[in-house]
């Protein structure tokens, strides 16, 4: 008994320290990637990881031998290397950082302009195979290419990285990660259609520095793996609104008498898609944009307590809405010859019998299919405030 | 000694020879008093008791005064004198030896002249701690009495809250040289009778030199000896103990301690508080969830945080493995070390806090604080989040409301680390089952360990999880007792009343 009891003691020591401990790796032995830009150069691609120094960090007082430095230099380190694949060029990284390279904290995957063009199918896999990418990784479209996105000056986040993943986790109501990436590529009748970002200066005029950041305030327009056009501003808006992936937007409009600027804000904006099919040739969608309205700043003398005068209001916004979303898929539907919105999907969905026919024929069809985009918003509040604060009553527009 | 020998030897009635027996076998003890009187001035007789162990004033009161002023008549007549005397319990005595223990346990015994037969006069004295707030359970609301290093008391104190017939006990003494005695209680219409019969053996067979604590009879008489988990409960709260009878435990008293030990028991019940019972059961439940949590964490969590930070960096989010690889950059050891460092500082820390006199504490706790939280954090030797876990590990532990419990969490917390730093999330999966494992084999007094769980009984859910409202809980447990299960006349009664009467 007495024996037995000592010999399954020492079997079991033997067992655990000999079998354990092969993969451990303390904390400190980890170089944390940040986020990855990745371009092409020539048949190459140039992988460019961004690894956080926690020695840079700070935090709780890091040890007496730092004496406490923490923030005085970047938090941050870019090592760039170009090879055939992207594992390849990681490897070669890896030679010269004496850390093991860890990935599963990478939430930002930045993809050059360049490199999109050429498809981004190839650069899936990898995402894909290994268990320490993670596909919950935000995929971002640069203008130009990627690596100088890393190396923005802002101080805002403690690394460039940081602040596209804060921004992408903020501008779709499903951000475009790796997985909904692949989602898109891979499911019939809808293109692919992610953020798009571009280096601009943290301020600007006189005397300002010469401080960077990255501004998301684009939509990056596939064909296919392919990047067809990266649109900005108004137009990347109107597009997301589209897609019922805007989360809010807020609208500038002209009151319908009178000087000023009155800004909208539509909240958690909703779309509906109706096809109506007669014949493959004469096929009808309806875009319907619903959503709630308040009055978040009122720069004109016009009045916005009484009921018609927010009805005006409501109608002159749909009209704005309406007009910048048939121009935009005016340009989807020739220009671009893109499909982000899902008229096709929402064909198939809706009478997959026709869509199995007219399927091969869907790129000719495609221009020639009719939208009528009804915007339907409802002016909701007006703000803690009725009348334009700081004008006299009589000063105010009827 | 003599009386040692085969035969017992028995008092003569010779009152000299009877004498001269006494004297030999206490012979070399000094605060032996020989008192002769003549009962009534006829009849001589000697009072043997030990002066520092009786009750001075009752003897000379109540046995010395009236019989020497007994009636002469009546003293020549009678052929035995204890009723003349004003000591309620008097026990006869014919034999040696029972007699020496009597004497020795602080009874008075009397040899009377042409007797065979002496009497054990009950003069017990002696000093004694009165009924004080126990210091180990404390508790907001309830009962502040406590019980003392009197048997006799402790057993008062339980049934004066059992007024039952019921209440059963047996006594026993325990140990050569000590002579304890040892009380078994117990309900008799509801503890298992079979159990009670078996932890009679147990305790009956216990064959020692000497019992000072429950714990001795702890260690001899528990099912599994070599298991970390303690399979009874001591308290030192009657309300507790009265408690654990009414739901068909045993409790066993052991004079000279104010601990009562009580089984069988339930690894459930060592994370219950009697405030439990007697807050409300919302509170009740709660306080439960809180110490089942911070049960898990003064078990895992130093392990946890080991196997995550030398194995699965990725289970935490980014900002927060990234501030602990910041402070954790100059660090000389791996976390393994670091945590073993801290965690045995810790338990340094606590026990000399424990055994040091309360004017010394408040150094420890400067220099536990000050040296290891601050200095070892501002010198880099270990890492502020190691401070951080090693801390909340302490006060979780201090969560759980019974010690003996609370120090095996702590102690089986060390192989979980060594596991965790060997293997990762798998070691400590695997020290988990072992002890879950360990558990569900364990029993305490036949009685599984986690009965209600384990074997699953969804009746005693009411009181396992969480606590029901008394009216909830019309039922004792069934692990426990098998008949007379209703504890409650009949619900149905208060769920009328509250219709009817408005307000309620």
């Amino acid at each position: 008994m007495r024996n037995n009891f000592i010999g399954a003691v020492m079997i079991s020591l033997v067992v655990i320290l000999t079998t354990g401990c092969w993969d451990r790796r303390e904390v400190n032995d980890v170089a944390f990637v940040m986020g990855t830009a990745l371009d092409k150069e020539g048949d190459k691609y140039r992988a460019s990881i961004q690894v956080a120094l926690p020695s840079q960090l700070g935090g709780s007082s890091s040890g007496g031998s730092g004496g406490g430095g923490g923030g005085s230099g970047k938090a941050w380190a870019l090592f760039s290397k170009s090879g055939e694949t992207i594992r390849i060029a990681n490897n070669m990284e890896q030679a010269g950082i004496p850390r093991q390279l860890y990935f599963a904290h990478r939430r930002t995957f930045l993809v050059g302009e360049d490199m999109a063009k050429e498809g981004i199918a190839p650069l899936m896999d990898i995402l894909g195979r290994l268990p320490q990418n993670r596909l919950s990784v935000f995929m971002v479209i640069t203008e130009g290419p990627a690596l100088p996105y890393m190396k923005v000056t802002s101080e805002i986040e403690r690394f460039p990285s940081e602040i596209v993943r804060e921004l992408a986790a903020a501008y779709m109501k499903s951000p475009a990660m790796a997985k909904t990436v692949i989602h898109r590529l891979l499911s019939e009748g809808m293109d692919l259609a992610i953020p798009a970002v571009r280096i601009v200066s943290q301020e600007t005029g006189p005397g300002a520095s010469d401080k960077t950041t990255i501004k998301m305030d684009g939509m990056a327009v596939f064909k296919d793996d392919k990047l067809v056009k990266q649109i900005f501003g108004q137009e990347a808006e109107a597009l997301l609104l589209a897609m019922g992936e805007a989360q809010m937007v807020e609208v500038p409009i002209k009151p319908p008498r009178g000087k000023g600027t009155i800004v909208l804000r539509v909240q958690r904006p909703n779309v509906k898609l109706n096809p109506k099919v007669k014949s493959p040739d004469d096929i009808k969608f309806t875009l319907t944009l619903e959503g709630n309205v308040s009055v978040v700043e009122n720069a004109s003398a016009f009045d916005t307590a009484s009921d018609s005068h927010l009805n005006e209001l409501e109608e002159v916004l749909n009209t704005e809405l309406e007009g910048r979303l048939k121009d935009l898929i005016k340009q989807l539907q020739t220009e671009y010859r893109s499909d982000p919105i899902g008229f096709a999907q929402t064909l198939y969905f809706h009478k997959p019998q026709l869509w199995r026919h007219i399927k091969n024929k869907w790129e000719m069809i495609y221009p020639t299919i009719k939208v009528e985009v009804i915007s339907a918003m409802h002016m909701e509040n007006t703000g803690t405030v009725l009348k334009p604060l700081g004008i006299q009553e009589e000063e105010m527009v009827e | 000694m003599s009386a040692d020998s085969k035969q017992p030897m028995r008092f003569t009635g010779a009152l000299d020879a009877d004498w001269d027996m006494i004297r030999q076998s206490l012979d070399g003890i000094s605060d032996v008093i020989y008192r002769e009187l003549t009962i009534g001035g006829v009849r001589r007789a000697v009072l043997v008791f030990i002066s520092t162990n009786v009750n001075t004033d009752l003897i000379a009161k109540h046995i010395i005064e009236p019989l020497q002023k007994l009636d002469r008549k009546l003293a020549e007549q009678q052929q035995s004198y204890g009723v003349f005397t004003g000591i309620p319990i008097i026990d006869p005595a014919t034999e040696l030896r029972p007699a020496i223990i009597a004497i020795l346990s602080g009874k008075t015994l009397m040899l009377t002249e042409g007797l065979a037969e002496a009497s054990i006069l009950n003069t017990k004295g002696g000093k004694q701690r009165s009924v004080q707030e126990p210091t180990s359970e404390t508790v907001v609301r309830g009962p502040r009495e406590g019980f003392t290093e009197s048997l006799n008391v402790n057993v008062s104190l339980v049934r004066n809250k059992m007024k039952t017939t019921a209440f059963k006990t047996t006594s026993f003494s325990v140990g050569s040289l000590t002579k304890t005695n040892v009380v078994v209680g117990y309900l008799e219409h509801l503890a298992e009778p079979e159990m009670i019969k078996e932890i009679k053996r147990r305790v009956a067979s216990i064959d020692m030199d000497g019992v000072l604590e429950t714990g001795y009879i702890e260690e001899l008489i528990e099912d599994n000896p070599l298991s970390p988990f303690p399979q009874f409960q001591y308290t030192e709260r009657p309300d507790t103990a009265a408690a654990q009878l009414l739901e068909g435990r045993f409790v066993i008293f052991v004079d000279g301690t104010p601990f009562v030990l009580m089984g069988p028991v339930s690894a459930w019940q060592m994370i219950q508080s009697s405030e439990d019972y007697y807050e409300r059961a919302s509170i009740g439940t709660f306080l439960r969830w809180l110490r089942y949590g911070f049960l898990m964490i003064a078990l895992f969590l130093p392990a946890i945080y080991i196997a995550t930070i030398t194995f699965h960096h990725d289970m935490l989010p980014t900002n927060l493995i990234l501030s602990i690889a910041a402070s954790r950059e100059a660090i000389p050891f791996p976390a393994l070390v670091e945590a073993l460092i801290m965690e045995l500082s810790f338990e340094a820390l606590r026990e000399a806090g424990v055994r040091l006199p309360k004017a010394v504490g408040s150094a420890v706790s400067i220099l536990g604080a000050l040296v290891i939280g601050q200095s070892a954090v501002q010198a880099g030797i270990v890492s502020a989040p190691m401070v951080i876990v090693v801390s909340l590990t302490g006060i979780a532990s201090f969560c759980l409301p019974r010690f003996n419990f609370a120090i095996t969490i702590r102690l089986l917390r060390f192989p979980l680390m060594f596991l965790a730093g060997i293997m990762g999330l798998y070691g400590i999966i695997v020290g988990a089952v072992l002890i879950a494992g360990h558990m569900c084999k364990l029993r305490s007094v036949g009685v599984p360990y986690l009965s209600g769980v384990a074997p699953y009984r969804k009746s005693d859910e009411d009181d396992i999880f969480v606590r029901l409202p008394w009216w909830k809980q019309e039922k004792r447990p069934t692990s426990l007792t098998s008949r007379n299960r209703k504890r409650m006349g009949s619900t149905t009664q208060i769920d009328k009343l509250r219709k009817r009467v408005p307000g309620w």
